[in-house]
This record gives C-alpha cells, structure tokens and sequence, in this order.
C-alpha cells in the first residue's frame, strides 16, 4: 500500500473527530513512514510495518476522551438539511425531553452508586464514634460505681471500635472494586461506539 | 505483564528516550527496542497523553526537507522521572529479596 493510501484509509476510519486531531495523527504517521523508508525500507515495507489502519484508528480511538467519541460519531456527515433543521426545532419538546431522562437516569445511577459507598463509611464512622462516647460514658459509670452495668458497658464500647476497625477494611476494597467496575463500564461503552462506528462506516461505503 | 503497570511503565519509558536529547517517533521506538518492542500506534497515544499532561513538548524541525517533529522532555516531565527512580528503589528492594528467597528454595 503507498503512504496516501494509507493516510486516507486512517482518515476514514477517524472521520467525524476534530480535523486538528486527525491532522496530528496523519502528520505523525507519516513521518513514521518516511524515517523507516529512510532507513532503507521501501515505501509499502514501511507502510506495513506501521500497522494496519484499523489498529491505528483503534488506537487512536480508545484513547479519545468518551464525550469526543459521541460528538464525532453523532456528526452527520454532510451538513444539516434545512427540513432537518425545522424538525430538530419542531421536535424539541420530545427530544430534549428524553435526553433530559436519559442523562438523569444516569446521574441516578451515579447518586446511587455513590450514596452506597457513603451509607458504608457512615456506618463504620457511627460505630466508631459510638464506641468512643460510650467508652468515656463508661469510665465515669465505672467510677460513679455502676458495677457489671457498667463492665456490660465497656464490652459494647470496645466491640463497636472492634467492629469499626474490622469493617473499614472490606469497606475500602468494595469502593476499590465499585471504583475499577466503573472505570471498565466507562471502557466498554467505548468500544460499543467505536465498534457502531465501524458499522456505521461499512452501511455508508 | 498488568495492564495498568504495563501503561506507567511506557510513560516512563518513553520519557527516558528523550531525556538527554530530544528525539522523535522512529528513534524513540529503535532506543527503546532493546527492553520493549513498542509499535507506532502504541507510541503515538503516549506521547500525545505526556504531552497533554505538560510532561514534554512537541516541536518541528526540518529534516531532508520535511517536517519532523521533536519531542522535548519538560520539568514536570523530569520530576516524574525522578519520583519513579525514587519510588521503584523500594520495589526493587522486594525484587531482590523475593528473589533471593525463591532461589534459597
């Protein structure tokens, strides 16, 4: 394959994200091309010891911040029509709507997510601080002379802290593992957009 | 070898490459040869994130009468080189003393 082949097939697949991105990575590329022919390669040896051009989009693609992803792929591929643009307005109470619910369905989920994680540490925090107040309460019931009330009461005090201390630990890996889930969700619905990319490329040609 | 590790080692790595001279993509690649074999497509989404992370600067020069671009290791870019020298002391201390205990064995 010559080098503008090449460019132009990295080109396609990369269609719909900001010129100046496309831009860089063709530039960088081809100088990737050039060094290697000038190492003594020949033009399509060089071109295929760069990658295919599926690789190289991957590549590129995965790495593009989610939001940029979307924008490219919602980009049509021509300009708006004006009948498009009448029904765009006309149907903004529908669409805006239900973009309103999806996008509050997904700050929901993030809410619960997160109110989970905190329901966990409150928890621990309470038994804690309960533990320590009911660990003062005691000495001044143990000096007040409150006998095996008062000895019932240091036991709870000190199983509390116990508890306290003994659930911080599956608390922090439950958020770790929330934490990592959340990060390999955000990373499969990139590879969802980037793969309907790809259908979406294949429909039109 | 872990993903994640595997990602901050290439930072490092690449950030090593250009860290007594500045360098561009293909000599990157060849240095570096030696301890990985590392491909265009995976250099080029790791300059682009240590450039966008201020840990080094792009610049074009002229080479046989086209554009090449240089790629310039930053401050920011030498305290990340340092904290890691500093920080992967302590593992290669748990390196040398697993080691030892598995040959012992």
């Amino acid at each position: 394959m010559k080098t503008k082949d090449f460019l132009e097939a990295v080109r396609q697949k990369l269609k719909g994200l900001p010129e100046e991105d496309i831009k860089k990575a063709l530039d960088f590329y081809e100088e990737a091309i050039r060094d290697r022919m000038e190492d003594g390669l020949t033009e399509d040896e060089a071109v295929d010891a760069i990658g295919t051009p599926d690789e190289i989009a991957e590549q590129i693609l995965m790495d593009t911040p989610l939001p940029k992803l979307v924008k490219a792929k919602a980009k049509p591929e021509r300009g708006f029509r004006v009948w498009e643009i009448v029904l765009l307005i006309l149907g903004f109470p529908l669409w805006f709507s239900l973009l309103l619910a999806a996008g509050l369905i997904v700050l929901s989920l993030i809410i619960v997510i997160a109110a989970l994680v905190l329901t966990f540490f409150i928890v621990i925090l309470a038994l804690g601080l309960g533990g320590i107040v009911l660990a003062v309460a005691s000495v001044f019931a143990l000096v007040a002379g409150g006998g095996s009330a008062a000895l019932l009461q240091v036991g709870i005090a000190i199983l509390c802290m116990g508890l306290a201390v003994l659930l911080f630990i599956p608390a922090k890996a439950l958020t770790l593992w929330i934490v990592e889930l959340c990060g390999r969700f955000g990373k499969w619905v990139k590879l969802k957009v980037i793969n309907s990319r790809k259908k979406g490329d294949t429909t039109n040609e | 070898m872990d993903a994640q590790i595997k990602r901050g080692l290439l930072d490092i790595l690449v950030l090593a490459a250009i860290k007594t001279e500045d360098s561009y993509g293909y000599k990157i690649i060849k240095d570096i040869k030696p301890y990985l074999t590392l491909s265009e497509s995976t250099l080029y989404p790791i300059l682009r994130r240590l450039e966008e992370g201020g840990f080094l600067t792009v610049n074009s020069q002229e080479h046989n009468g086209r554009l090449r671009k240089y790629y310039h290791i930053t401050d920011k870019g030498m305290e990340k080189l340092n904290a890691f020298a500093e920080e992967w002391k302590e593992v290669m201390a748990i390196y040398d003393y697993v080691v030892r205990e598995v040959d012992a064995a």
